[in-house]
């Protein structure tokens, strides 16, 4: 069983505001919310990948397109966070954001 | 995504010459070319040639996650900081490396496939609570956060993360475990006689200052220490001396202070035969006792001005020369110096040399007073009842409102008066239990002026001997009575034989 799959139980089908109104029955708020996770993976990966390789000077004749390779995963990280965070406000569930940070995303002791 | 190789890898320390990585122990059947091909090209892009880095600091981190890009990103990442790194792409393949290896921290996935990643965080905890832990999710809700540090972990990230947020948290759990291990290292140095000796003290103050110790303690620059009468100046000395390499050679302890003006010269440098009168042999002075060693010079501002360029010429020029002689002398020593005097307003007023305390002030610690690290009391009490019973062979201890008086005390006179107290209340103390009644006047003195005699004569709670609250009647009355003793008998309402009687039993017959 995963651990974060089915933490909450909704009764009332979510609504996600914003660009429209989408109202989700509880089946599809769970495979919305695989799907956010799958784009997170996919944009972590991009988005470390990308960095690295942008630090290497060996790199520095294909820098644009490394560049143009960040920012368009940090873009996309960005649109998958407010989505994300949409879909919780909808199953009316809080997001975990530490305040002493800029990183938006994590806890820590 | 899920990566088809069964075996977990770790990486060896890489050699980076070629700029690929060489010795890499790869994934067994199911690896595919591609991935070989990404991960090696990916890490012998990212790893820097840094052996020293990664030998000093040597933490294993496992990276659990079912996404290959993510743990071959987090490795390279973690190993450019200078982790050692195991990677497993489900909970089965973490336990494995868990049976076989000491995990310093875990880098973990909260969803993964089969075991899910909130019971390999408990299964971790159960096997090595000590290991730190960090979550990594891509549901970022309060509840998942909430769950996962209830059950141990160090930190949680929502992933998507970029590099520099990894980074960033990375660094600061190797900041967290090599400060835990540092402290660990300090704690035990504190308990040994060769570390920290008779220093007592677990106050962040003092954790703080032993680690300025170690760390001076492995310099061969002079220290200046700096701290109130009675913090204990000389004991930071001999530890900065005996914790370091030249703990086998002597250690020459000078008070400034305390020398007669006319011999400090002589005692300082040595003399030749026929120097002055009474010089009847040559005579090595101190600074040349210390050689190869450490000379501590207490209390450096009382020293003469004109003394002061002699030493400064020796400490310059490493040689020394005797009084009444024309041969300098090579010394090779190390200097701490220690003061509790403001020696920059000394230098602003002339009376010290600025070249000497420039010299002297090359790495400077300050030793806090009691008062400002009052938690550490207990702890000082314990250990002077503790000395005193292995000489007297009586174990004694203190009762709490004497404790507590104590802790709220303000302690001008630091250790040294910490120290005076505790002899003196177990020199007069009549039972096991060092009471109120036990500690010096200005103590007892200190009390009322923190609270009123009305609420002192009074036990506030728990339950007092009878004849603890006759003691304290008794003293208190004849205080309060600037030493009338037959007036505090007269208002005691008893005898005073009986309070002769009962004053030499508490040992307080002056």
């Amino acid at each position: 069983m995963n651990s974060e799959m089915n933490m909450k139980e909704t009764s009332t089908p979510p609504v996600i505001k914003g660009m429209g109104v989408f109202i989700l029955d509880e089946g599809a708020a769970q495979a919305m919310r695989h799907c956010l996770h799958e784009l997170a993976n996919v944009f972590t990966g991009l988005m470390i990948a990308s960095g690295l390789l942008l630090q290497r000077p060996e790199m520095e004749s294909l820098q644009h397109h490394l560049a143009n390779l960040c920012e368009g995963s940090e873009r996309g990280s960005a649109l998958v966070r407010e989505l994300r965070s949409q879909l919780l406000a909808a199953c009316g569930e809080a997001e975990a954001v530490r305040p002493d940070s800029g990183l938006g995303a994590s806890l820590g002791q | 995504m899920t990566e088809t190789s069964a075996e977990t890898m770790r990486q060896p320390k890489l050699s980076y010459s070629s700029g690929v990585s060489q010795g890499t122990r790869w994934g067994d059947a199911g690896t595919s070319s591609t991935e070989v091909a990404f991960s090696t090209i990916l890490g012998a892009l990212t790893m820097e040639p840094d052996h020293d880095k990664a030998e000093a600091n040597l933490l294993n981190l496992l990276i659990v996650d079912d996404e290959r890009s993510i743990r071959e990103g987090c490795r390279d990442i973690a190993q450019g900081i200078g982790y050692s790194t195991y990677i497993a792409d489900n909970a089965e393949h973490a336990f494995r490396v868990l049976d076989t290896t000491s995990i310093d921290v875990v880098l973990l996935d909260l969803r993964l496939p089969g075991v899910g990643g909130l019971e390999v965080l408990k299964e971790v905890k159960r096997r090595r609570p000590e290991t730190v832990v960090i979550v990594m999710t891509g549901y970022a809700s309060v509840q998942s956060a909430v769950q996962a540090m209830k059950q141990g972990a160090y930190d949680y990230v929502t992933k998507p993360f970029n590099l520099e947020e990894l980074r960033l948290i990375l660094d600061r759990v190797l900041g967290h475990l090599q400060l835990s291990s540092e402290n660990r290292i300090l704690r035990q140095q504190v308990k040994s006689k060769e570390g920290f000796g008779a220093i007592v003290g677990r106050s962040p103050e003092m954790e703080k200052l032993y680690r300025i110790i170690s760390k001076a303690a492995h310099s061969s620059h002079p220290v200046l220490i700096l701290g109130e009468s009675g913090t204990g100046k000389e004991l930071v000395a001999r530890s900065i001396h005996f914790s370091g390499p030249s703990r086998d050679k002597p250690f020459v302890a000078v008070d400034c202070g305390s020398l007669v003006p006319s011999l400090i010269e002589s005692e300082l440098f040595g003399y030749v035969k026929g120097a002055f009168t009474g010089a009847a042999k040559n005579k090595d002075g101190l600074l040349q006792a210390a050689d190869g060693g450490t000379i501590f010079l207490d209390e450096i501002g009382e020293l003469p001005i004109d003394l002061q360029s002699k030493l400064l010429r020796a400490l310059q020029e490493k040689e020394v020369r005797p009084v009444g002689g024309t041969k300098p002398v090579p010394i090779d020593i190390r200097v701490l110096a220690a003061t509790n005097r403001d020696l920059e307003h000394a230098v602003a007023q002339g009376t010290f040399r600025k070249d000497l305390y420039f010299r002297l002030n090359v790495l400077s610690l300050r030793i806090p007073s009691l008062r400002q690290r009052k938690q550490d009391i207990p702890l000082l009490v314990g250990h002077f009842l503790e000395r005193l019973s292995l000489s007297t062979g009586i174990q004694r201890n203190i009762s709490d409102d004497a404790l507590k008086l104590m802790l709220s005390y303000d302690w001008p006179g630091n250790i040294r008066e910490l120290e005076n107290c505790i002899e003196r209340a177990c020199a007069l103390t009549s039972g096991p239990t060092i009471h109120v009644a036990d500690l010096p006047t200005t103590i007892q003195s200190w009390r009322e002026q923190i609270e009123p005699a009305s609420e002192r004569l009074l036990p506030r709670r728990g339950i007092m001997p009878i004849a603890e609250l006759e003691k304290q009647a008794i003293l208190g009355a004849i205080e309060m009575l600037h030493g009338d003793k037959l007036e505090a008998a007269r208002l005691l309402g008893i005898g005073k034989t009986t309070l002769y009687r009962k004053l030499k039993e508490y040992g307080a017959l002056q």
